[in-house]
């Protein structure tokens, strides 16, 4: 038996995640450094600033009242199986609740699960919470549990990669359920504690024909009440919420403004208490402005140029080494994203538990010289053409593209920007159809996941096409690998056999900026796009 | 002329027949579908889940059994769901349409209450500073994108005078005081790009009156000027001020996309452009469709409104 076994959540799951509070540590915005540890409020004069440290638990908030947000998007796809947007798990997260759930420092914590036992590696038995129900008022039980992971799992509704480690799943009696692996998995508690992947009910489902696109009831914080697009969703505190106390808002509403300068606008006038951006330009005039709380947070969301390791020079790692010793990372982080960020490895920096210091890893290292020597050696000294894909969409791959292509002159490979509509962009990006693309990517809810699926050799998302033996044994054998200290050293590896294979570039984690009315207590921002902090919110009277 | 109108209505048939096509067609051949655009760069969705969510959607079909399915519902007045939202486009489109209409309405109204008299004073001071003046503030109007003068008034408003028009619509019969608040600064927006058109047009088509035969023949009756321009002048000029007007007021229905967008106003531009970056292929068939119609009804009602201020002009069985 594994020493995996244990009986509780948190000494089981990634216990040294606790290190990961450094990703919330303080910036310096124009020329103030607030030096302090954890989630940092970038005015310090704001009324309320030192209650904001952590997320109050139920008890200390003081319920009633009402927020309007203004959010960026509309919703989509509401159903749980099929969703795939960003916006519409925004959504859906404040409506339904996962087995676990992921805290500020990306630590699993019990959820509706609420004890976890594993009798050995590919048998997870978990417990569901007695009083939790669904916004209806009926309970969440084994059933539902057995039904939504199996409707994950189903290729023809939620298809979802991770699901299919599951093997069979036994109900043992009313809350406990028992799901047998076929082989060791050791990412799948990280999925199941990702808010795309909430818990269903069942009978609401075949009540709804599964129809559940544009209906919601789960057991989560809040009511979906009202969705008008490109105007407002409206939320209404669930009144059979399990988690006593919670939510302290009566009332929640996000009031679509997609445009940044309307959310400018609507902050000031009044019409919302709060809004999210992605640039610092709009946040500006917020910071030190004892008005406005404005949090700066880092994010997993990481800049990236994608090579097609398959054909033509850039098949050769030699080249793509010197690609990689002949860029300076800090400067496409202070000229594409105005500093405010951190350069990141293969795992995005923030995730620290996994992600190795950048100084480890040694083309990160600029040196020309090597660049040069490696070039010769792969018999392109005097360089090549590349063309490299790109959409206007996101200002940060516009400029890493121009960074990039200043930078690579260098060694003398010469890159033609080709811009292309963001739709387009993802078709090529998909369908392999490029020599060098630049794309955000979003965090995922475990390392495997910026790593496996991207660079397995039988990975049918392994874009860059890269190759290679002793790369694949190691992802197999850190995704079976469920003793942390022992997934820890083998993702140690992985790194620097990437560091070595380069089939991507990356540059920097970037941050994003949130402003909050002051009033507002109990914002605990997280690096995965996400807020389950929503149901803590309360207004100081 | 019920032959004239009957005819027009008739030979609008193909024009949007063949729009459907083009607009089907097209929008397939561009790369990407809504299942990529919504997945986005999550990179652990596979290929399976996206022809799974595919196959949901009905996007597996062959397009032209879309394109007849398609016809054969729109035909029965169902416009079809939205792909990204499961919504009726109906529905969608009821909701946005009055608020592009009165948008257009009122702008229209921004630009005809500043761009005429400006064009009759520029016309009646030719070669004055007068005129220059008028002249200098069309080409500003000309020159000022829309968007930026709207988001300059928003941000000038908020935050020198914390006023915000407010951030949800509602309709003029709900509360009028808070719909025209909402519309007024998007209304000055677009109108004043739309006065400056007007202004130009309505100078140049009065100096072209004032110098004819019957404007002389008025003034030597000893007609006041200001009978002069009303009866005789004014009258005559405007086939092309209404041309230009009729013109605007069908690309205002298409919705002025930005302004909607800076303004939060759920309007039919908004709808179809946010549609066409997501692939939402039934939702930009129909917006296409249903804007094309208005612009070819818009079009047929200025040809009418001719034949209305110019009684010289008439629609009969000929076919004119």
């Amino acid at each position: 038996m594994s020493r995996f076994v244990d009986d509780t959540l948190a000494q089981l799951v990634h216990q040294d995640r606790l290190s990961r509070r450094r990703l919330l540590q303080s910036a310096a915005v124009g020329g103030t450094a607030l030096g302090m540890t954890g989630m940092r409020v970038i005015n310090p004069f704001a009324p309320g600033v030192g209650a904001q440290e952590a997320s109050p638990e139920a008890g200390q908030g003081v319920a009633g009242g009402s927020l309007r947000a203004g959010f960026e998007a509309n919703p989509d796809d509401l159903n749980p199986f099929t969703m795939t947007s960003l916006v519409s798990a925004l959504v859906t997260e404040q409506v339904y609740d996962t087995l676990f759930i992921f805290d500020q420092n990306l630590v699993s914590q019990p959820n509706l699960c609420v004890n976890f036992e594993a009798p050995d590696e590919t048998t997870y038995r978990f417990t569901i919470a007695e009083n939790a129900t669904f916004s209806d008022g009926s309970r969440v039980t084994s059933e539902d549990v057995k039904f939504t992971l199996e409707g994950y799992k189903n290729p023809e509704l939620g298809a979802r990669s991770w699901a299919q480690a599951i093997d069979t799943i036994d109900i043992v009696d009313e809350t406990t359920v028992q799901v047998n692996l076929a082989n060791p998995f050791a990412p799948m508690l990280g999925y199941l504690s990702w808010h795309f992947n909430p818990i269903i009910s069942k009978a609401f489902y075949e009540a709804n024909e599964g129809n559940l696109q544009t209906v919601t009831m789960g057991s989560g914080p809040f009511i979906l009440e009202e969705f008008v697009p490109d105007q407002s969703i409206k939320f209404v505190k669930n009144p059979n919420y399990w988690r006593e106390g919670l939510p302290y808002l009566d009332e929640m509403e996000y009031v679509v403004l997609p445009d940044d300068q309307a959310r400018v606008a609507a902050l000031r006038g009044g019409e919302v208490q709060n809004s999210d951006f992605l640039d610092y330009q709009p946040v500006e005039s917020f910071v030190d402005n004892p008005d406005w709380a404005v949090y700066q947070v880092s994010t997993l969301t990481h800049a990236t140029t994608y090579i097609n390791c398959s054909e033509g020079p850039l098949a050769d790692a030699r080249v793509r080494q010197a690609m990689s010793f002949a860029i300076d990372r800090n400067e496409f982080l202070q000229t594409s994203a105005l500093g405010f960020g951190q350069v990141s490895g293969y795992i995005p920096a923030p995730d620290q538990a996994w992600a190795i210091p950048v100084d480890e890893l040694p083309t990160y290292h600029t040196n020309l010289d090597t660049a040069r020597a490696l070039m010769e050696e792969a018999g392109y000294a005097d360089g090549f053409d590349v063309t490299l894909r790109v959409s206007p969409l996101y200002v940060l791959d516009t400029a890493n593209a121009q960074v990039l292509q200043q930078q690579l002159k260098e060694i003398n490979i010469n890159v033609n920007i080709e811009q292309l509509e963001w739709g387009s962009l993802l078709d090529a990006w998909v369908n392999k159809d490029f020599e060098l693309l630049n794309i955000l990517l979003l965090g995922q809810p475990d390392p495997d996941g910026y790593t496996w699926g991207r660079y397995h050799s039988t990975s049918p998302t392994n874009r860059s096409q890269i190759v290679d033996a002793e790369l694949d044994a190691l992802l197999d054998q850190a995704r079976a690998t469920v003793d942390v200290e022992q997934r820890k050293a083998l993702f140690v590896d992985i790194q620097q056999k990437l560091d070595t294979l380069v089939p991507t570039l990356f540059y920097y984690v970037y941050d994003v900026w949130l402003v909050w009315d002051p009033r507002f207590q109990g914002v605990t921002p997280m690096p995965n796009a996400s807020a389950p902090y929503m149901k803590s919110i309360w207004i100081e009277q | 002329m019920s032959t004239y109108i009957l005819r027009r209505l008739l030979t609008m048939i193909p024009t949007l027949i063949g729009v459907s096509l083009i607009v089907f067609f097209s929008v397939r051949m561009v790369p990407g579908d809504i299942v990529l655009v919504l997945s986005g760069t999550r990179s652990d969705i596979t290929d399976e889940q996206r022809a799974q969510l595919r196959r949901n959607l009905g996007l597996d079909d062959p397009a032209a059994v879309q394109y007849v399915k398609w016809a054969g519902d729109v035909l029965q007045g169902d416009l079809g769901k939205s792909l990204k939202t499961q919504r009726s486009i109906v529905g969608d489109i009821k909701a946005r349409l009055p608020v592009t209409i009165e948008l257009a309405i009122l702008a229209a109204l921004v630009g005809l209450l500043i761009g005429i008299p400006a064009g009759i004073v520029a016309a009646l001071r030719h070669g004055t500073r007068t005129e220059l003046a008028a002249q200098g503030v069309a080409l500003f109007g000309l020159s000022v994108p829309d968007f930026w003068l709207g988001t300059m008034m928003l941000l000038v408003a908020s935050r020198y005078f914390g006023w915000y028009p407010g951030a949800q619509y509602v309709s003029f019969f709900q509360d009028p005081g808070k719909n025209l608040s909402i519309f007024i600064l998007p209304a000055i927006a677009v109108g004043v790009s739309l006065s400056a058109s007007l202004m130009r047009m309505t100078r140049s088509a009065l100096l072209d009156v004032m110098g004819s035969g019957y404007i002389v023949t008025a003034r030597s009756k000893g007609l006041r000027e200001a009978v002069v321009l009303r009866r005789h002048a004014f009258r005559n000029a405007l086939i092309p001020i209404i041309t230009v007007i009729g013109l605007q007021l069908g690309y205002l229905l298409g919705g002025v996309v930005i302004v909607e967008t800076v303004f939060n106003l759920p309007g039919v531009g908004r709808y179809t452009v946010q549609a066409i970056a997501d692939r939402d292929y039934p939702v930009i068939q129909a917006t296409i469709l249903m804007i094309t119609l208005i612009v070819l009804l818009i079009s047929l009602a200025v040809d009418l409104l001719y034949a209305y201020v110019d009684p010289r002009i008439k629609y009969g069985s000929a076919g004119h």
